[in-house]
């Protein structure tokens, strides 16, 4: 019969045999659940919804409204900011005002419906969410300007589908643009 | 619903700081709505009230649409007000 001392021993190695491979698993189920939050981030960039949806829009991982509020986080809030990027990634408001919205009801609303931006016909209103990175920015305001514009020419109704597809596909050409004219 | 109509029955309400407007949120049933639009809010045991669809959002939660209308009608939607285009 083995000492305590030798079943103590046997125990840790079995212990450490079996953890080894669960380690392994443990490190590759990070690794995925990283690469699958990037994966809905980058899909939904105008939610600002941890897990929900919103036909844009929802982004696990991407912080919302008040996250970016409450913990000051991101690029600062400011029109400078509005207008620097703007001209980065070569976006056209086409004369249309761009406002910072902050005030509690802006970001419940904005939050209610997972996005870190909303366009109208008065203008464009980006939410804390908007400022979270400079990518984030730069899709934001591209996004919305293609808003933008839809409004103007009177495309808008509920089926808002096509109109949202749209402005998506325009994002990564406003990233390109904001990448050549920051290298 | 009437025939060939839209109906949209509220479950959000909310107020935006820099818009004159009410932001109604719901379920649509029917066609889909225009800026434009003249609605009429059935306010149980009064006669509907005439309004009309002042925006549309673009970005709504899952399966849901967002109207925008005069900030008067706070008074009268309400969670589960049926709005209906005329």
């Amino acid at each position: 019969m083995a000492s305590r001392r030798a079943t103590g021993q046997l125990a840790g190695a079995v212990a450490k045999g079996i953890m080894k491979p669960l380690n392994k698993l443990i490190r590759e189920g990070e690794e995925l659940a990283d690469i699958a939050k990037t994966a809905i981030r980058k899909q939904d960039l105008h939610s600002g919804r941890p897990g929900g949806g919103g036909g844009l829009f929802s982004r696990s991982g991407a912080l919302s409204n008040r996250e970016v509020l409450e913990q000051g986080v991101g690029l600062p809030r400011t029109q400078e900011t509005v207008d620097r990027y703007t001209q980065l990634g070569g976006v056209d408001f086409r004369g249309a005002r761009v406002e910072i919205v902050e005030k509690a009801d802006d970001i419940a609303y904005l939050d209610f419906q997972g996005a870190v931006a909303r366009t109208d016909d008065l203008g464009v209103q980006l939410g804390p969410a908007s400022f979270q990175d400079e990518e984030t920015l730069v899709r934001t305001l591209g996004h919305e300007s293609v808003h933008v514009r839809q409004y103007q020419d009177g495309l808008v109704s509920s089926m808002t589908g096509p109109l949202e597809a749209e402005a998506y596909g325009a994002e990564d050409a406003f990233v390109e643009t904001w990448r050549r004219n920051t290298r | 619903m009437t025939v060939g109509g839209s109906q949209l029955i509220v479950e959000r309400v909310f107020r935006l700081s820099s818009r004159p407007w009410l932001l109604v949120t719901g379920r649509l049933e029917g066609d889909p709505l225009h800026i434009g639009d003249r609605i009429a809010v059935n306010v149980t045991g009064q006669p509907s009230v005439p309004a009309m669809i002042r925006s549309i959002e673009m970005h709504n939660a899952p399966g849901t649409i967002t109207i925008a209308v005069d900030a008067e009608l706070e008074a009268v939607i309400t969670v589960g007000t049926s709005i209906v285009r005329q």
